[in-house]
This record gives structure tokens, C-alpha cells and sequence, in this order.
């Protein structure tokens, strides 16, 4: 079944809090969201080109990419509900 | 200057004597200055011209004239809203004005004119004129303060302008949609992009930044730098908002970054320091261990031709060891500060090269693992190059000794060719190779001595740190290729130009050549303050049946000189009281031609340079290799 949910997040590999934010990332997904979702990871460092044209800029910003429209989120994203906030749950 | 209060008013009568009273009854009554009009043509033009504060009408029934006039009046720049007082029969009703014209400032008097009526009612409009005119100064006097108000008010707009603008932070507010509404020119320089703006590009919804946080920027370009950023919650155009502040640290960052490795490296050099002395004193300690010992042994009177030989000869190969070491520190010491001195001059390289080779085919590992050495060079008697023989032969001797040692078995080959303006060695072994990622370490002294002591990397490992140091000291370029299991080839590259290659020079540094010892009743004087290195010179000497002079200072060399009939002067140059080279000097004043060979501690070769100039006709180093001594005194006795 394919994904209705599909996320990037742009991220710095070797930046300190990379292990941490994505770790927990995926937890919290696995946890809300079950299997539904598609989370893409993404070196800037890695990928300069990919980061530049997509216009982000800062480090790390997750982005929703389906559902549409677009949304973003910057800094600190597991500071809040990011669920919620991206609103990746279709409310009942 | 107190402004007078008074009240302008137009009277309009066409009866002049009805003009006069009235004049007469309002100006003794009032402060007033008044105009009057005897026709309605008169009248329009004072309308037209003067700003009045009551006019009054005098106007008959059915009188058109006069409701012109009012509707003038009504209508006129100056005097649109001046009370407009007319005075009329008693039939006259208000209500027969026209619809056209504003009653609100329109009364009337009844003729016959009361006195009392008309100041009454003149008292009561100048009462309200009053007060319109108070109110319309204080008005003007609130419309300053309004004024003032909204000029400080653009000014502090225009600051504030000038703060954003200029500030050399990036100000930015972004909309909880997380697209840019605005951004400060620094805004647009710190991500890169001036070209086309920031505003309308998304930055995204931003959490957790209430209070001042680090983040990664990215740059148009996809370079990455760090901001210190603070977020503050506010309006934009109605609508909630972030108002953000970004301060380019990536400098600071950086900055902070490279300071704390250089502390580590110093750190790490500081550690690897110490694990160097920890190994050089190891080093050193077991050969001179070997010598004591086995002196110690030797002194035992009941010991066996075989077994004294056998004791004889660990002492010198330990004694070699040690000189090799102390040598290599030596270097290095030098090397490190910049005080190693090249010294070039012209030499034979062909003859080195096959010298060297002389000595590696009888050497011991050689001949021992069962090695083929060969050595390659292009097809010429000799090439005679400018540079500093001594260091070369000990870079090549080098790279001899580790292809050696690290090499089972095969055949281990060396030589040099012309690639260009240089000449290029090479040394080459069958051993058991190197991995491309250890190439960068092989000629780190540091690296190799961290590494426990085993079969495998004995030796001291300086010797390849102090080769790639003199190589470059001789403008030249050193590396190696290797395959592991297959072999390693170390190549390093001289700087020669081809017109430096010439006929060989008239010294020549050929091979040891056999010592034909015919020193009897030569007369040597040593010149040497400690005995022990005398008692050498003697034992050596002793046998060629020669006459032998010691001094133990420069004093007592110069007298000897003087007294004896002296064939060689063997010259300790450090001497106490008087010093080697002032003893020379004087020698040589009075007894030129006397050869005088020099000794020096450690053949450095400022030393080598000062003792010719100080008269010496050649100079050995200590410790006195035996067959050199031979050599020379054979040059200069014979």
C-alpha cells in the first residue's frame, strides 16, 4: 500500500545532533503513524545541489512533501508535535 | 506683542446718515473696525477682499439685490460662514429665504433699530466669535503638537529603517506559514541571495527558538554556516508572525573550531614526544649496555681466543649502534631547528653509488637472507654533481638499510637516472610492501615509535623521518609506490643541472684504499686533553714504531712544535687554556708547513670550514674511525 504520507528531512550528517533528531524522528513516525509514511534522509553536505534548489535554508528542515500542499518545518522539530503541526494524521 | 482683539464687521446701507449711527453705536461699544458698503457692488468687492467677522445687511422686502448679495456672501472664499445680519421691515420672515441659501447664519433686526436690542444682539455673536476664535487657536495650537507628534513619530520610522537596513544582522519575519514576508539586506547577504530576495521563499514553520539558539544556514551556493538565532512572537500585516535575528558566527565557529585542534595536535605531539624520549633512552641504553658488559667480560683473564674475538666484536657493533643513533638524534635535533647546515661541493656520484654497493654485498642481513643487490645507473665512467655528498650517502644508505631489514628474501636494487633537470634515485626491495594507507605515516618518526617494539619495525624508525628532511633540504622531492606482498620502491629526486655535471674534480673520494703504514721514527704529536681518547690514538699508532708527543693544551702543543722536529700534529680543537685554532694559528707562524690534522667532535661542516681556515691541512671526526686515521696520516707523512 502505498504511502500517504511522504516526508524529506534535510539534515547535516556529521553535525552533533544528527543521530539524536533522526533516531527519534523515526520513533516518533514508527509510533503515530505506523508503517504509513516515507521518510527520506537527506545529507546538505552530501547534496548541495538538492538543498540549494529546493530553497532550504537552514539546518535541519523537515519537509512535508505528500500530502499537499507543501509544508515546512525549521530547528528544533521535534520541539513540538510535529504531527499535528504538519498535520500528517487525517483528523477523524 | 499682545495681538488686539478685535472684530471686523461690513455694513451695507445704501443711506449714508443710517451708516454714520450705526458706526457711532457699535465702535463706542465695542473694539471693532468697520467697513461700510453704500451699494451691493461696493459690497462684493469688500467680500471679495476682507475676511469679516459680522456683516450687516440693510434690505428691503421683495429686495432680489439683497438675497444676491447673502447668496454672494454664502458663496464667497473669505466670508462663506460669517453671521450675516440683516436688517429689515418687520413683515420679513426668515422662511422667505431661498432654498438655496444657509439659514444657520443667517438672523435679523427689526427697523426701527432698538439700541439696546442691537448691542444686545451684537454682544451675544461677539461672545461666540470669541470662542470660535479661542477654539480655532487652540485647534492650531493641537494641530502643532499633532505635527510634532507625527514628525518625531517618521523619525523614529526612519531610525528604526536605518537599524534594519544596516544592521549586520539578518532580520527576517516570517509568517506562520513559514513563507518570508520580510528580510533586511544582511538577511539576503547571509544566505546568498541578493539576486533575487528572499521574500515569498519559503523558510518554514520555526520551532523552539524562544531563546537564543545555534543553526546550520544554508547558503545559495551550498556552503553551510552557523547563526546564532533568537525568535520573537509578533504581527505582520494583521496576521501572527516570527520575527527572526540570525548573526553569522561561521567565522567564530570555524575560529573555534581550528583552535581546538590545534590543541589536540599539540596535545598528541606532546604525548608522541614523550613516547619518543621514552624510546630513545631504550635505545640507547642497550647497546651501551652490550659495550659495558661485554668490557666487563673481556677483563676476565681466562677467555679463549674464540670467545674473546666474539666479545671484541658485539662491543664494536654495539658502539656502531649507538654512534648510528646518536648520530640520527643529532639530526633530527638539527633538523628541527633549522640548524642543519647542507654543504655542497663536487662529487663523484658514480663512484658513491658503486662504493655503496661494495659495501652492501658483504653486508651481514644481506648475506645472511641470501639477497641479490644490483645496482643501475646510465652508462658513464663517472657524473660528477654539486651537492652535499654526505648527506646523500646517508639518505641512500638509508633506504639501503630499510629495504634490507624489511626484505626476506628477492633482491633489493638501487640507482638513480636523469629525468629532467634532476636526477632521480630509487631503492628498491621484494619485501613485503606497504598499504597506500600508511603512505602518509612511513616517514613520520612520531607514528613508528608509538607502535610496540617487535621483529617487525626494530631499528630506531628515524631514519626515513631524517631522509625526507634532508631530501628537501636539498630542494629535492621523495615518495614511494608499493604493493603489499610485492615490494616497495622509495624514489627521491635531486636537483642537478647538466651543466653542473663536469670532469671530476682533482680530489677524489675513491674507495678506502689499503693503508701502506711506513710511519717509523716519524715524530707525531697528539694534541688531546682527555686521556682516554689519547690512550687510543696511542695504542693505534703504537705499532708503526713511531715517536710519539703528547700535549694535553694549546700552551704546551705550541712549545713542543717549537722545540721538536715535529712530521704531524694530530689537533684537538677543544682545548682548555689555549684553544685548538689559536694554537694552530701561532704554529703556523713559525713552523708553516708542519701538517696538522684536526680533530673534531662531530663532523659538522661549519667545523670542517673553520678548522681550514684555521690552518689545517685535513680534519677527522670523533670517534676515529681507524682506517681513516691510517689514510690520512699516510697522506701526510708520505
Amino acid at each position: 500500500m502505498k504511502p500517504e504520507v511522504e516526508l524529506r528531512l534535510y539534515i547535516i550528517e556529521k553535525s552533533a545532533s544528527y543521530f539524536d533528531t533522526v533516531s527519534k524522528l523515526y520513533i516518533l513516525l514508527d509510533t503515530e503513524l505506523d508503517n504509513h509514511y516515507k521518510l527520506d534522509v537527506i545529507d546538505i553536505l552530501k547534496n548541495p545541489e538538492l538543498t540549494v534548489e529546493e530553497g532550504i535554508l537552514a539546518s535541519p528542515t523537515l519537509v512535508r512533501v505528500k500530502p499537499l500542499p507543501s509544508k515546512r518545518i525549521v530547528g528544533r522539530i521535534l520541539a513540538k508535535n510535529l504531527i499535528d503541526e504538519l498535520e500528517l494524521k487525517e483528523s477523524e | 506683542m499682545k495681538e488686539d482683539v478685535y472684530y471686523r464687521i461690513l455694513l451695507v446701507n445704501n443711506q449714508k446718515d443710517d451708516i454714520v449711527s450705526l458706526r457711532h453705536v457699535i465702535s463706542s461699544n465695542f473694539p471693532v473696525s468697520i467697513d461700510a458698503a453704500l451699494s451691493q457692488k461696493e459690497a462684493m468687492v469688500l467680500i471679495d477682499y476682507h475676511a469679516y467677522d459680522l456683516i450687516f445687511i440693510k434690505i428691503y422686502n421683495h429686495d432680489e439685490s439683497g438675497i444676491k448679495l447673502i447668496e454672494y456672501i454664502q458663496a464667497s472664499f473669505l466670508n462663506s460662514s460669517v453671521p450675516t445680519i440683516l436688517i429689515t421691515s418687520n413683515e420679513f420672515k426668515l422662511s422667505s429665504l431661498p432654498d438655496g441659501v444657509n439659514q444657520e447664519t443667517v438672523d435679523f433686526i427689526p427697523l426701527p433699530i432698538q439700541q439696546n436690542e442691537l448691542l444686545r444682539v451684537l454682544r451675544l455673536y461677539f461672545k461666540t466669535i470669541k470662542r470660535e476664535q479661542q477654539y480655532k487657536v487652540r485647534l492650531q495650537e493641537e494641530q502643532k503638537v499633532k505635527h510634532a507628534m507625527e514628525v518625531e513619530l517618521a523619525k523614529s520610522q526612519e531610525n528604526f529603517k536605518n537599524i534594519v537596513d544596516k544592521s549586520t544582522a539578518a532580520i527576517l519575519i516570517v509568517d506562520n506559514d513559514g513563507i518570508i514576508q520580510f528580510s533586511n539586506q544582511a538577511g539576503e547577504l547571509l544566505f546568498m541571495r541578493e539576486q533575487d530576495g528572499l521574500v515569498g521563499h519559503q523558510f518554514g514553520n520555526i520551532f523552539g527558538f524562544e531563546e537564543r539558539t545555534e543553526m546550520d544556514i544554508i547558503r545559495s551556493n551550498g556552503e553551510v554556516g552557523v547563526g546564532e538565532v533568537a525568535t520573537i512572537n509578533t504581527e505582520w500585516k494583521g496576521k501572527p508572525a516570527k520575527l527572526i535575528l540570525i548573526n553569522d558566527i561561521t567565522k567564530h565557529k570555524r575560529l573555534q573550531e581550528n583552535l581546538m585542534e590545534a590543541m589536540k595536535r599539540a596535545l598528541d605531539s606532546d604525548r608522541l614526544k614523550t613516547a619518543f624520549l621514552a624510546n630513545m633512552s631504550h635505545e640507547i641504553r642497550t647497546p651501551l649496555n652490550g659495550v659495558i658488559g661485554f668490557s666487563q667480560l673481556l677483563d676476565s683473564s681466562d677467555l679463549d681466543q674464540e670467545r674473546k674475538h666474539f666479545y671484541v666484536k658485539s662491543i664494536i657493533s654495539c658502539g656502531n649502534y649507538l654512534l648510528d643513533i646518536i648520530n640520527d638524534i643529532i639530526d633530527i635535533a638539527q633538523i628541527e631547528s633549522d640548524q642543519l647546515v647542507i654543504s655542497k661541493s663536487k662529487f663523484d656520484l658514480v663512484a658513491m653509488v658503486n662504493e655503496i654497493y661494495e659495501i652492501y654485498k658483504i653486508n651481514d642481513k644481506v648475506v645472511s637472507k641470501n639477497l641479490e643487490i644490483t645496482l643501475e645507473y646510465p652508462k658513464v665512467n663517472t657524473m660528477v654533481i654539486h651537492s652535499d655528498p654526505f648527506r646523500v650517502r646517508q639518505i641512500i644508505l638509508n633506504l639501503l638499510s630499510n629495504a634490507v631489514k624489511f626484505t626476506e628474501s628477492g633482491k633489493v636494487s638501487f640507482g638513480f637516472e636523469w629525468r629532467g633537470n634532476n636526477i632521480q634515485f630509487f631503492v628498491k626491495d621484494t619485501g613485503r610492501g606497504i598499504p597506500q594507507s600508511e603512505f602518509d605515516n612511513v616517514f613520520n618518526r612520531f607514528q613508528q615509535l608509538e607502535a610496540p617494539k617487535n621483529a617487525l619495525n626494530e631499528g630506531n624508525g628515524l631514519g626515513l623521518s631524517i631522509s625526507r628532511s634532508l631530501v628537501h633540504l636539498l630542494d629535492g622531492t621523495i615518495w614511494l609506490e608499493s604493493e603489499v606482498g610485492v615490494g616497495t620502491t622509495f624514489y627521491f629526486t635531486l636537483p642537478a643541472i647538466h651543466n653542473d655535471v663536469g670532469p671530476m674534480p682533482e680530489e677524489q673520494h675513491s674507495k678506502v684504499s689499503k693503508v701502506k703504514a711506513s710511519f717509523k721514527n716519524k715524530k707525531i704529536l697528539v694534541v688531546e686533553d682527555e686521556e682516554n681518547n689519547f690512550y687510543f690514538i696511542q695504542a693505534v699508532i703504537r705499532d708503526f714504531d713511531t715517536i710519539i708527543y703528547w700535549a694535553k693544551d694549546g700552551e704546551e702543543a705550541v712549545d713542543i712544535a717549537m722545540k721538536e722536529d715535529i712530521d704531524l700534529i694530530l689537533m684537538d680543537m677543544k682545548l682548555p687554556l689555549k684553544s685548538g685554532y689559536d694554537a694552530v694559528k701561532e704554529i703556523r707562524t713559525k713552523k708553516p708547513q708542519i701538517p696538522i690534522i684536526a680533530q673534531t667532535a662531530y663532523a659538522m661542516s661549519n667545523d670542517k670550514d673553520k678548522v681550514m681556515a684555521a690552518g689545517c691541512n685535513d680534519y677527522i671526526a670523533k670517534p676515529i674511525n681507524v682506517n681513516e686515521l691510517m689514510d690520512k696520516m699516510n697522506t701526510f707523512l708520505n
